[in-house]
């Protein structure tokens, strides 16, 4: 058998991981504040032992090989969805709502359908309290409340607090951790973000695009099948080797 | 091939939608109902690759690579906006216009909340609801008469050919989470540890809403929006069941392989 079949399991292998990222964004299709993924793929670079020629068959077929590099994630706007309650929101515009659960670690996130908990601090419905724009929780009183394009809070005439709107430098510095929240890396620090639009009673619905996602089921598919066929055609030039090499023609 | 069991969740979390729209739509009737509304959020990643592992050439990758396990129902939350209030004939019937739920006690002493007004008079002459929780402890109606009830709250009872008498004042209940309470069906909420205890106070005071009798809150169901969530549920649901034959297809080719 030929070395062509590794490449072609390589690129069938590349083709079900990208179904399994794409699955994760259909799942989501409702889920509030969520960001659609990309899987993203890089030559692996061969890890050569000393002493191995980088010219060898073993090193030039290490490289044929596609590995799983990263998920990008798309970071655009969601549509904005009325909900009815006065304490969610949505962000319009690149920035996260800052979240500090128990532990003390601030989380982003962008699912803004906040509750108060029973100490009357805006809080997830996961218990982390949603952070003002000086990195403090915010205490809501009892009464009327208004959220402006701004990000500050009244009850009444009394403005309480500004929702600290949050970015970091590298989006590469954040990962998805479930529940619609991204960690931090170790060391990285928080920005404020500029130019967002809170949107007071309204929830950001999740970004991804149901057609487009449908032609990439497709484009998968296709890929997927290519392969297949590569690997078939490898397997029946080796049958054509077995038969003809060898035969003697009289 | 974990994208079956991703895709399959996201089928799971529309059917729970449906479950929901179901219930909302059932009881686009029921007075004082609140509708329900399905949160969803990404379950786990799994983290392929986590930031800071060192590469060959003796660098520190920054990015993580983390694959996603599909959706899960974070919430079933109730929505306790204003539901349209309608004028009735029974001077028993009583509507919150904003804010509050009364406090009616269970048979056995124990304090429960709703926002379902239709009260009647027990056999005691006890103002009760229709499952016979005693309204704000047990308020005395004499025989015979009309009631009225003023924006703050209080009752009084008019005989035909007597003095007027006030018997009693409601007392509403705010939470700082409404959404937390638990939902005994009927109308009836419990207070719960995510609501918090419920802060009585006198209507048309301090954000309490107001109260008016020979009127019932509907049901704030939105029958148009309900009906649009379920043809988006059904497409969606629909769109998910896709990535499942995708996939299926894919194996196929991968059985097939010669």
């Amino acid at each position: 058998m030929g070395r062509e079949i590794y490449p072609a399991m390589s690129g069938g292998m590349r083709a079900l991981k990208m179904l399994d990222v794409l699955s994760n964004n259909l799942a989501n299709v409702n889920t509030t504040g969520f960001k659609g993924d990309r899987a993203t793929f890089a030559l692996h670079a061969p890890n050569l032992a000393d002493g191995v020629d980088p010219d060898s068959a073993e090193a030039r077929l290490a490289e044929a090989w596609n590995a799983l590099d990263g998920e990008a994630t798309d970071f655009s706007q969601g549509s904005l969805q009325p909900s009815g309650s006065p304490t969610h929101m949505a962000l319009q515009g690149e920035g996260f709502f800052g979240v500090k659960g128990e532990d003390g670690v601030v989380r982003l996130t962008r699912d803004g359908s906040f509750t108060l908990d029973t100490e009357g601090y805006l809080s997830t419905r996961h218990g982390e309290r949603v952070l003002d724009d000086k990195g403090d929780a915010i205490k809501v009183p009892a009464g009327d409340l208004v959220i402006e394009g701004s990000g500050e809070m009244k009850v009444g005439d009394k403005s309480i607090a500004t929702i600290g709107v949050l970015d970091v430098a590298d989006r590469e510095a954040i990962s998805k951790i479930g529940g619609g929240r991204w960690e931090l890396a170790e060391g990285t620090a928080t920005i404020a973000a500029e130019g967002v639009v809170v949107r007071q009673s309204h929830l950001e619905g999740s970004n991804v695009e149901p057609v487009r996602a449908l032609t990439e089921l497709i484009a998968i598919s296709r890929y997927y099948e290519a392969f297949t066929k590569s690997l078939e055609t490898s397997t029946e030039l080796d049958q054509q080797l077995n038969t003809s090499v060898g035969r003697i023609d009289r | 091939m974990r994208a079956l069991f991703t895709a399959a969740t996201g089928m799971a979390a529309q059917q729970t939608r449906i479950d929901n729209i179901s219930n909302n739509l059932a009881n686009v009737n029921t007075t004082g109902f609140k509708k329900g509304r399905a949160e969803f959020e990404d379950l786990y990643y799994q983290k392929v690759r986590t930031g800071g592992a060192e590469t060959a050439g003796g660098t520190r990758r920054n990015d993580t690579v983390e694959i996603g396990h599909g959706t899960r129902t974070a919430q079933l939350a109730r929505d306790f906006g204003q539901g349209s209030v309608q004028p009735t004939s029974s001077d028993k019937d009583f509507a919150i216009q904003g804010d509050g739920f009364f406090v009616v006690d269970s048979p056995d002493g124990e304090q429960i909340y709703t926002r379902t007004g239709h009260f009647t008079v027990d056999d005691q002459g006890t103002l009760v609801t229709t499952s016979g929780y005693k309204l704000g402890g047990g308020i005395q109606v004499p025989d015979g008469a009309m009631i009225t009830v003023s924006d703050d709250g209080v009752i009084t009872a008019t005989v035909p050919g007597e003095d007027s008498q006030q018997i009693g004042q409601i007392e509403l209940a705010r939470f700082t989470n409404p959404a937390g309470l638990e939902g005994l069906g009927a109308g009836l909420y419990r207070a719960t540890e995510a609501s918090g205890d419920a802060s009585l106070g006198t209507p048309n005071t301090e954000g309490y809403g107001t109260v008016m009798n020979q009127a019932l809150e509907m049901s704030n169901v939105d029958v148009a929006e309900e009906l649009i969530a379920m043809i988006m549920a059904q497409r969606s649901y629909e769109l998910t069941s896709k990535a499942i034959s995708t996939a299926d297809e894919m194996l196929q080719m991968t059985n097939q392989l010669k």
